[in-house]
């Protein structure tokens, strides 16, 4: 009924992030994972956290959304000072794997809040054409991607969907027993499988081209943010590179 | 049961871009049962007032009274006694259903009120009764029927726990003429015999003409207008507001414009009845 927004759902608004073109947003988010993978460096890790924090006010999504996913991973931050305490790794270092979750969370989350399933479908699928000779099936791993990318939303409107439907039947879920809750839990589940099903299905029609070239969808163009925002993220690597000595 | 509206606005997404009222200042009250419509057209805020009595959400301002109790002060306790008086059929109806056969999904609203299995089948025949729905139906499943089916056995969700209020959403969406009819019987007679309060929300004022009642006239947001089932009459007031008005009252007007002198009829077998009276 009403529009409603969970951390991993498409926020339906214009911002310079939302009309950055869906094949370079991947590409520097590819770069990123990269960096946060093979650098401990923590100015490269500073420049990154701070790129991230543009690009969350640049998207005009509400803070709070990108604080829900930050704030719920902080068991998680926990576990990793336990980690660090334990292989005796000091404060600094906690700091760089802290960031580098952070970094990785927040900067998928405005990827996931700016780029509708179409769009994250068709820009996996023009990534993966890079690869034709291993005969990969683009397609496929495109919408199963989507699917895992949008399954948290999906799940918690379907599960708002059943509360919905059981309130105005005069049921409150909450009074369920333990059973009862499980037994209902694997019905949501079940529901979410199949709306995501239908989601990758209506994105299919929308790229729709008989030919396989995908000429029926029409995407942002690459403008001058896609090309800043891409050299930025050449420069770091570029950054890494030169650290490591390999240029 | 009572529901008194006193100057309630719905504001979704509030302080985000997505931000959009719902509803502006409405204020309204029902205290006898009866069948009262809320017509507009869309984007007028119906769907809204069904949520709102249904306990689905709280107002932004104002505040609504329902059975005695007041939203603000209202307790879980409270809620829960509430919503087992209130039914409420969504406009999609296949985003009520949850299980995998029309008999659980009937009854799933009296799963936990504790009836013994023979007194609930009962129930769920009768239920399936009430809207014309046969024995056949009880192994289907919910998302495989069509939208008039889907529309039924919604309702026979709902009637099976037995609400004082039953809140209908475009319940007349997709339905054939014979529905239609067959729904009037139902509604009149769930209003006459057991004294339901029957809250339609629709644009189709030819259907609510036949039946209502009230009549309460939305627009953008606000209530406009409201009266008794003449107001459907006032042909102006209608179109002002993006609506049709109802087939037989165009009909009429554009008869009378002859200088005959028709009067206004529910249905159609009336309408022809009283053509032919005034011909012959």
């Amino acid at each position: 009924m009403y529009s409603r927004n969970y951390y991993g759902s498409f926020y339906p608004i214009t911002s310079k992030i939302h009309k950055l073109n869906p094949i370079v947003k991947l590409i520097n988010f590819i770069i990123m994972i990269l960096l946060i993978i093979l650098t401990n460096d923590k100015e490269i890790h500073l420049y990154l956290s701070m790129f991230v924090m543009i690009m969350i006010l640049l998207s005009y999504v509400p803070i709070k959304y990108y604080f829900n996913t930050f704030y719920s991973l902080r068991y998680i931050y926990l576990l990793l000072a336990f980690i660090c305490a334990y292989f005796g790794l000091g404060f600094s270092d906690y700091l760089v794997y802290v960031s580098k979750i952070i970094i990785f969370i927040l900067y998928l989350n405005v990827i996931v809040f700016t780029t509708s399933p179409s769009e994250t479908i068709y820009s996996i699928e023009k990534f993966l054409n890079l690869f034709n000779f291993l005969n990969l099936k683009a397609v496929k791993i495109a919408s199963s991607i989507n699917g895992l990318l949008r399954y948290h939303p999906l799940y918690m409107m379907v599960k708002n969907d059943v509360m919905l439907a059981s309130s105005v039947r005069g049921i409150n879920i909450g009074l369920f027993s333990v059973k009862t809750k499980i037994r209902l839990n694997k019905k949501i589940r079940e529901l979410t499988r199949i709306r995501s099903k239908e989601m990758n299905e209506c994105a299919e029609l929308r790229l729709y081209d008989i030919n396989k070239h995908r000429t029926n969808f029409r995407t942002n163009k690459v403008g001058f943010y896609d090309i800043l925002f891409l050299i930025f993220h050449i420069v770091l690597l570029y950054m890494y590179a030169t650290l490591e000595g390999l240029l | 049961m009572e529901i008194i509206f006193d100057k309630v606005s719905f504001v979704i997404n509030k302080n985000t871009p997505l931000e959009k009222t719902i509803l502006n200042t409405i204020s309204f009250s029902i205290t006898e049962s009866g069948i009262y419509s809320f017509i507009g057209a869309s984007n007028s805020g119906k769907t809204a007032i069904g949520d709102l009595i249904s306990l689905l959400y709280k107002p932004t301002r104002g505040s609504i009274k329902i059975g005695g109790y007041k939203n603000s002060r209202l307790k879980k306790k409270d809620i829960n006694n509430l919503k087992s008086k209130i039914g409420y059929v969504f406009k999609n109806p296949y985003s009520m259903f949850i299980n995998d056969t029309v008999s659980k999904e009937i009854s799933y609203a009296i799963d936990n009120f504790g009836y013994k299995k023979e007194s609930k089948e009962k129930r769920i025949l009768e239920s399936l009764k009430l809207v014309e729905l046969d024995e056949s139906y009880l192994e289907k499943n919910p998302f495989d029927l069509n939208i008039t089916d889907a529309k039924k056995l919604a309702l026979a969700c709902i009637l099976i726990y037995n609400p004082k209020i039953i809140i209908l959403d475009e319940i007349t969406n997709g339905l054939s003429v014979s529905d239609k009819n067959k729904l009037i019987r139902l509604f009149r007679m769930l209003k006459n015999k057991y004294r339901k309060t029957i809250i339609l929300l629709s644009k189709d004022t030819s259907f609510c003409y036949q039946i209502t009642d009230y009549v309460y006239l939305l627009s953008y947001t606000r209530l406009i207008d409201y009266g008794t089932k003449d107001l459907l009459e006032n042909t102006n007031i209608i179109k002002n507001a993006n609506l049709e008005p109802p087939k037989i009252v165009s009909f009429v007007n554009a008869y009378n414009k002859k200088g005959r002198n028709l009067d206004y009829y529910n249905n159609i077998l009336d309408l022809i009845k009283g053509v032919y009276r005034d011909v012959f």
